[in-house]
């Protein structure tokens, strides 16, 4: 928990006009309490429910921005309260938490209808990440053929990249690195995040296999420009940012 | 006592048991229906003899009259096997015919005397009583005529046949029951035989086995499957064993780790250190969390197919796919990852633990692959009659023949190991994987290196 409060205060200026509205639905006490914790030191509104029924009733109701569901709760699972909601028309984005994360249970989870899937226990870090990529995806679903972040652009049609006017050589797999980091920009994406979207590996790395992509990746777009882009955020992953006249203030 | 009670309880002694009781009572009711007709068949045909008799008589006496009747009643009388004659005065003397004697009273009234009575025959050499039926007659002057005939051979053949009959009864009953007696004694001693192992193997000795005949029959078949059952328990009881004893010891050493790193924390005086050392305790204790994830999937997959989804997987794209992931990481360690790849047909497997497996293997050439020179590992795939076979070869160190087997097991690492992150749990999670789906993982030495052979049924 520890690295929780030592989110940075910059994150926690993103947030503050841009509240989250997270409904989360977990029966321990002490892990809700955690959770709350972790999400509203970031800046996030959390509303919490213990039992299955009284939450799906509340999130019918009620409208949030995110569900964080856990996957075993008294009275009815949390499988079946993302389903319902699903059939109900409601696609607010869930998150489904689960300490059975073993073979089959990830697919189970999404199947049912969960946009996500964290298998117990996870690091405080790693789900803060995909709840920013999930709100951003719901918000804001780009179909722009041209992103653009600083003096870098990234071209989908041709699947090419520039910056500063001069051209990036992009290996396939790197394309689809860099798109998924612009699609993120300004997010912490952690490793376990870049093999689902990028490769579609659903493993923890026990080795750095993916670093060592990235710095790759960060030497053909970082080198030989002014200001670094790719940022390594420690202990968490990575991000994609033009922080260049925050640096500077 | 108690014996024959297991005995009646057995069911194929019981179904013996009806049998006999069936069939026993079948071949009875055809005997006494066998022995019924015959005899009303032919009391019928020795009325219809003795009609023919008296027809006979009548048309030759309605010629001469009674005066000559006397004498062809003698002259039939003494022709061989001649039937019954007696002719009688009022007073029941006997005038003539073959028959010494008899109840009298037999001949007050005309008609048949059915029910066969007995008599006496003036040529009959032993003593045996007569039986017969016959018919009376009144002749004019109040004499009487009796036409009978003998059925002593009739009832001789009853007899026979009866007696054959209740022989052949008492063999078949005998049978049943030393059938009955012979089936009911092995059954019960392979059942006991079969309740003593149990006995044993539940007070604890998962070594024993059932005992087979040898003779293939349906106990040796339910002995077979037992026994692979027992051993399949045995199996996991010594998984269960060793896995506790790998847990308390392989965990002790971060737990302990982990101890000294909150105590270094509580002591520490900047901000700084104490926030390395938690960040210390948190890496630690994700190192634990992973070994218990890696614990509770292999006993996931160990625990059987028929939990998990298996679906067609294109191995070409999963092996393409991990190919371009890895080879970067074999670079920066000056180690060439070069794919030696066949078309492979698409097998029913489960994408997640076949990639689980591919990684594990790896990352173990990746950490101990390394070579001085020219180190390279190659991925090969190939197809054999009923397999694929995923080959990981690199040319470091390799394995020694005898460690190889101990290195698939839980917790084992080897020496020159130790030092390297890991948990000692990775080929024996991909072993699960490959047995799960019907496959197999085998090591083979590389000269210089290592071969993970990786098969799985097409």
């Amino acid at each position: 928990m520890a690295l929780t409060f030592q989110i940075s205060v910059r994150e926690r200026r993103r947030f503050g006009n841009n509240r989250v509205r997270i409904l989360l639905i977990e029966d321990d006490q002490i892990q809700a309490d955690q959770l709350i914790d972790a999400l509203v030191s970031v800046g996030h509104e959390v509303v919490h429910e213990g039992e299955g029924d009284a939450a799906l009733r509340r999130a019918q109701k009620d409208t949030f921005d995110v569900l964080i569901v856990d996957r075993m709760l008294p009275k009815m699972d949390g499988l079946s309260i993302v389903t319902a909601l699903r059939e109900g028309g409601d696609q607010t984005p869930a998150i489904i938490l689960s300490a059975l994360g073993q073979v089959d249970d990830r697919v189970e989870g999404l199947r049912a209808g969960g946009d996500d899937y964290l298998t117990k226990p996870y690091a405080t870090s790693e789900l803060l990440a995909r709840l920013d990529v999930l709100v951003k995806r719901s918000e804001n679903t780009s179909n722009d053929t041209i992103l653009t972040l600083g003096d870098l652009k990234l071209d989908r049609i041709n699947h090419t990249a520039n910056r500063a006017g001069k051209r990036i050589e992009l290996k396939p797999r790197e394309y689809r690195l860099l798109e998924f980091l612009m699609n993120n920009e300004g997010k912490i994406v952690t490793r376990t995040m870049l093999l689902q979207n990028v490769w579609d590996l659903n493993f923890d790395p026990q080795t750095n296999v993916v670093d060592v992509h990235m710095s790759r990746l960060r030497s053909k777009l970082d080198k030989e420009f002014d200001y670094p882009l790719l940022h390594t955020v420690r202990g968490r992953g990575y991000k994609l940012a033009d922080l260049s006249d925050k640096s500077a203030t | 006592m108690q014996r024959l009670g297991q005995l009646l309880r057995n069911t194929s002694i019981q179904l013996t048991l009806v049998y006999t009781l069936v069939f026993g009572l079948l071949a009875a009711g055809v005997v006494l229906y066998i022995g019924h007709n015959t005899g009303r068949l032919l009391i019928q045909q020795s009325q219809v003899a003795v009609d023919d008799e008296v027809q006979k008589i009548a048309e030759i006496t309605r010629g001469v009259g009674l005066r000559r009747l006397i004498p062809m009643i003698e002259s039939r009388s003494r022709q061989p096997g001649a039937n019954l004659y007696l002719v009688a005065d009022p007073n029941g003397r006997i005038i003539a015919g073959n028959v010494r004697d008899l109840d009298r009273s037999l001949l007050v009234k005309d008609g048949w005397k059915i029910p066969p009575f007995d008599y006496e025959r003036f040529e009959s050499v032993d003593d045996i009583p007569h039986k017969a039926i016959a018919r009376v007659f009144t002749l004019p002057g109040n004499l009487r005529l009796l036409v009978g005939r003998d059925i002593g051979e009739f009832q001789r053949f009853q007899a026979i046949v009866q007696q054959a009959s209740t022989v052949s009864l008492a063999v078949m009953v005998l049978t049943g029951l030393c059938v009955w007696f012979f089936i009911g004694r092995r059954a019960l001693r392979h059942i006991d035989s079969v309740a003593n192992t149990s006995q044993q193997i539940m007070a604890g000795d998962l070594s024993q086995r059932l005992p087979l005949s040898g003779t293939g029959d349906e106990f040796d078949r339910l002995s077979t499957s037992l026994n692979s059952m027992i051993g399949r328990l045995e199996k996991l009881d010594s998984g269960i064993q060793s896995m506790s004893d790998s847990i308390a010891h392989d965990l002790k050493t971060p737990l302990t780790r982990l101890r000294g790193q909150a105590e270094r924390a509580l002591a520490s005086r900047t901000l700084k250190t104490t926030r390395d050392e938690i960040e210390g305790i948190i890496s630690e204790s994700d190192g634990i969390i992973k070994t218990f994830d890696a614990l509770l999937m292999i006993s996931k997959v160990e625990a059987g197919a028929s939990t998990i989804d298996l679906k067609p997987v294109d191995l070409n794209r999963l092996i393409a796919d991990l190919h371009e992931l890895f080879e970067a990481s074999f670079e920066e360690k000056d180690v060439a990852l070069i794919l030696d790849h066949q078309h492979l047909p698409p097998v029913n497997a489960n994408r997640e633990l076949i990639v689980q497996a591919l990684i594990n293997l790896l990352d173990n050439a990746l950490k101990y692959g390394h070579a001085e020179q020219g180190a390279k590992t190659i991925i090969k795939s190939y197809q054999t009659d009923d397999h694929v076979v995923i080959d990981i070869a690199d040319n470091g160190q390799g394995i020694s023949k005898e460690e190889q087997k101990r290195v698939q097991e839980r917790f084992v690492r080897l020496d020159n190991s130790r030092t390297l992150p890991g948990s000692g749990l990775g080929l024996s999670m991909v072993k699960a994987i490959a047995s799960l789906h019907g496959g197999t993982l085998t090591l083979h030495d590389n000269s210089p290196g290592l071969i993970c052979r990786f098969s799985l049924p097409l």
